[in-house]
């Protein structure tokens, strides 16, 4: 497979790719959209919802369409950060330390409950997105690209959970809210998940390589270099800067939320099978976007409000750019 | 009875007065009296709590059975106060022995019957601390008792009851207030437990029987310490009804006079002198009753000095004679007519009868500004009514008759755009189509998609915001105008390329546009 030089091609790739998981994955296509959105934005990604909704699944759908390594942590309370980066280790058949390198040295890492680990583990794992390489015994180790974090958040069972830091959840391109599927999809996906198969195992078998590491690196590129205009720059900006004042929100995005804003509008304009950003990608994806960069003020939450909720308001009273 | 060895002074006194000297009964000799109350109480009213509250588990039933043991409790008080008041000590064990006939004479009685008397009798048990002694200490039964009950209570009733009103609160307010510092003093994980209705009504539960047994005590403990009080309160009351009665006083002051004289002629001399005197005051004395009849003094006198007859028949006629005198009064009948009058007297008042019409009309016409007032703001107020029901069924009636879908007028702007009507050229069209001549791509595709907003917005009322992105106002126009939706799609994608991409487009797709605009949005459709 050849790395998509133009654009068309590099259309055909995602929409290849958006097919074979939704060929698994039933019935959550936001979902898709928004994790191959993060991927092609180079972002990560926090899920939210209660267990049993197929997030380890998507990412092994996800894995197997570009061939990728996949790795799975399941963070627990005794996780130690050498758990997940590795570790130096004394090789007595050669006398000599040897790097042991940990699930991080992965395309897709599924970091599962990720709240469940103390700060320290959750430190280490941020800093590796964000620096992308990992350090072990002072040597700066580099990863290989695609790199995407998946971590999960159980919005339930809050007892003795480490709240991801305002500053932490900031890493994260977009936070994904995953809910159930709708009726319909769901007695699907029981049909599917139950056809001739022994067990609970998830099982990706349909799901075929469509890209490889390299062209996913391609599309990151590609998507990096589709037109933004400057209205809509300017939108994604007005967009962040509203939720600083905006009543019912005590603290708002900042700089960094508009800049996710539009890498991920990016994202979901190449998915889109466009050459250019619309403000609809940026008001489109931004309650993924910003949800987690904003904090409710104690008032709205007496209230009721959800973020969400606060955010689908703001976005109708945002100005639409002015071409 | 021995009126001369009573320990404390009778004299004629208000009732309140006598609920104080109540009270300084229990001062002056609360050793003894305690130490024989609490000899009997204690056993008994634990024996109850452990037996019934903790064994039976049920503090309720503990409680009650004190309750009704309170007659028995208060005779046995009533036991010792009546000693006490002669100067006789009671100790314990006495108290223990007369126990049995105690609750034969008066306990058992008061135990099983007046506490569950019917209503109309309950009045006894309000005043029961003035009234045991009628059967305690009388020794009367049956219509005798009754009628003495009736005759102590004359007077003193109503105090005998206020007096136990006064009590039962005040054994509440120390009770809650006890409770209150102990839950206080608790800490949280078990001051759940000091809840009195849940430990009153609930069952013994492991949890709560420390809780049970402590407010059962607090209890015991505030009954033993105000039920002397109450008991001997009742009993100065009945001491003073009696003295009223029965003129203790004047007997006691004869009884004095009639001790051993130094001189008999002397002694005789001044008794007689002293005894005119006495009962002359008796009778001016407005706080004695029952004793200002002649009959009575002359009674008393024939009855408490019956040493000589002689001396009685002297102060008799004297008496007479002083009664005679003009000071005591005369009694004669007297006669007159009096004119009925059926019809209302014309009032004669002048001034003061002139200003009260003029305060009488001046309200009379305030009462009529008021009702007129009322009368304009009622039919106001139903002309409103009919108005806005009338407005609600035209609103009704055009949202669900077609053509308009709202009244919210349309913004001036969306997504950017002024989509007002007179802001835009009268052939859009034409104007479109000659800046696509002109080689301006961009502002004949902005033009045409302004005035396809406007035309939605102002013909088909279609809702847009301000913050409506295009996609956003197709969506709406899929939604509102329906017949539009696939040309308007057409346009927008053609105006997002020129827009956002800055893509050419060829001047043939901008002319068929141009064409196309009239027939979806020039025209009614």
């Amino acid at each position: 497979m050849n790395a998509p030089n133009h654009l068309q091609q590099g259309i055909e790739l995602v929409r290849a790719m958006r097919a074979e998981i939704a060929k698994v994955f039933v019935g959550q296509d936001r979902l898709i959209e928004q994790t191959i959105t993060a991927l092609l934005a180079g972002g990560h990604v926090l899920l939210e919802g209660v267990p049993g909704l197929g997030k380890t699944l998507l990412v092994k759908a996800l894995a197997k369409t570009l061939g990728g390594r996949f790795a799975r942590i399941q963070f627990t309370p005794d996780l130690m950060p050498a758990d997940i980066t590795g570790h130096a280790m004394f090789d007595a058949a050669s006398g000599k330390f040897v790097i042991r390198r940990g699930p991080l040295f992965a395309n897709l890492v599924l970091a599962d409950e990720i709240n469940r680990a103390p700060a320290k583990t959750q430190s280490a794992l941020l800093e590796v997105m964000q620096e992308g390489q990992v350090t072990i015994e002072g040597t700066p180790h580099e990863l290989t690209p695609p790199f995407l974090v998946l971590a999960t958040q159980n919005p339930i069972e809050q007892e003795g959970t480490y709240a991801l830091p305002e500053a932490q959840l900031d890493r994260f391109l977009l936070k994904v809210m995953i809910d159930y599927p709708s009726a319909e999809h769901e007695r699907m996906l029981v049909q599917h998940v139950t056809r001739e198969r022994v067990g609970d195992r998830l099982d990706v078998e349909a799901v075929n390589q469509v890209v490889t590491p390299e062209q996913v690196t391609a599309l990151q590129a590609l998507a990096a270099s589709l037109r933004v205009d400057d209205a809509v720059v300017d939108y994604a900006v007005r967009i962040a800067r509203k939720t600083r004042e905006w009543p019912g929100i005590a603290v708002g995005a900042g700089p960094r939320g508009g800049i996710a804003l539009v890498r991920a509008a990016r994202g979901l304009a190449l998915l889109a099978g466009r050459d250019f950003v619309t403000p609809d990608d940026v008001k489109t994806i931004a309650p993924a976007a910003l949800r987690h960069r904003v904090m409710l003020a104690p008032e709205a939450e007496i209230e009721g409000l959800t973020v969400d909720q606060l955010l689908n308001n703001l976005l109708t009273q945002v100005d639409a750019p002015r071409a | 009875m021995h009126l001369d060895k009573l320990a404390i002074v009778l004299r004629p006194r208000a009732n309140w007065e006598a609920v104080d000297l109540g009270i300084r009964m229990v001062q002056n000799s609360w050793q003894p009296l305690f130490a024989a109350w609490l000899a009997v109480y204690l056993p008994i009213s634990l024996l109850v709590v452990s037996v019934i509250g903790v064994g039976l588990e049920s503090l309720m039933w503990a409680v009650l059975v004190l309750w009704c043991l309170k007659p028995f409790f208060d005779a046995v008080l009533l036991h010792v106060l009546s000693h006490a008041i002669f100067g006789d000590v009671t100790d314990w064990r006495t108290t223990w022995r007369a126990l049995p006939q105690l609750l034969l004479r008066s306990g058992l009685i008061n135990v099983t019957l007046q506490r569950i008397a019917p209503p109309w009798l309950w009045w006894c048990n309000t005043r029961r601390s003035l009234l045991l002694p009628v059967t305690q200490l009388e020794g009367l039964r049956g219509k005798a008792a009754r009628e003495r009950r009736r005759l102590l209570s004359r007077q003193v009733g109503g105090v005998a009851s206020w007096l136990t009103f006064a009590v039962v609160n005040f054994e509440f307010i120390l009770f809650f207030a006890v409770m209150g510092f102990v839950s206080l003093a608790l800490p949280d994980s078990i001051k759940e437990q000091f809840n009195p209705g849940v430990l009153l009504f609930g069952r013994n539960d492991d949890p709560q029987l420390i809780a049970r047994i402590t407010m059962a005590l607090v209890d015991v403990a505030i009954l033993g310490f105000l039920e002397p009080f109450y008991v001997a309160c009742g009993f100065a009351l009945y001491l003073k009804r009696r003295t009223d009665l029965e003129a203790w006083d004047v007997e006691l002051a004869f009884r004095r006079l009639q001790t051993p004289p130094k001189s008999p002629g002397a002694a005789t001399l001044t008794s007689m002198v002293l005894a005119g005197v006495l009962i002359a005051s008796l009778f001016l004395s407005p706080s004695i009753t029952r004793a200002e009849t002649v009959d009575d003094a002359h009674r008393a006198v024939s009855t408490i000095i019956p040493a000589s007859s002689d001396i009685a028949d002297r102060a008799k006629t004297e008496i007479d004679e002083i009664l005679k005198r003009p000071e005591f009064g005369t009694e004669y009948n007297s006669w007159r007519l009096r004119k009925i009058v059926t019809e209302e007297p014309k009032s004669d008042l002048g001034w003061l009868d002139r200003v009260l019409r003029a305060i009488g009309k001046a309200f009379r016409l305030i009462g009529q500004w008021i009702s007129e007032i009322g009368r304009v703001l009622a039919w106001t107020t139903l002309v409103i009514l009919v108005a806005v029901f009338g407005w609600a069924i035209y609103r009704y009636w055009r949202q669900h008759a077609g053509n308009i879908v709202t009244n919210n007028a349309p913004p001036a702007e969306v997504a950017g755009f002024d989509i007002r009507p007179e802001s835009l050229p009268d052939d859009v069209a034409a104007a479109a189509l000659a800046l696509a001549r002109a080689g301006q791509p961009r502002a004949c595709l902005s033009l045409l998609y302004r005035a396809a907003l406007s035309t939605l917005a102002h013909r088909d009322r279609v809702e847009f915001t301000r913050g409506d992105t295009e996609g956003d106002c197709l969506q709406r126009v899929h939604g509102g105008a329906p017949i539009r939706y696939s040309f308007f799609s057409h346009l927008t994608l053609a105006w997002q390329e020129v827009a956002y991409a800055r893509h050419e487009l060829p001047r043939e797709q901008l002319e068929n546009l141009c064409a196309q605009w009239p027939q979806y949005f020039a025209i009614q459709p």
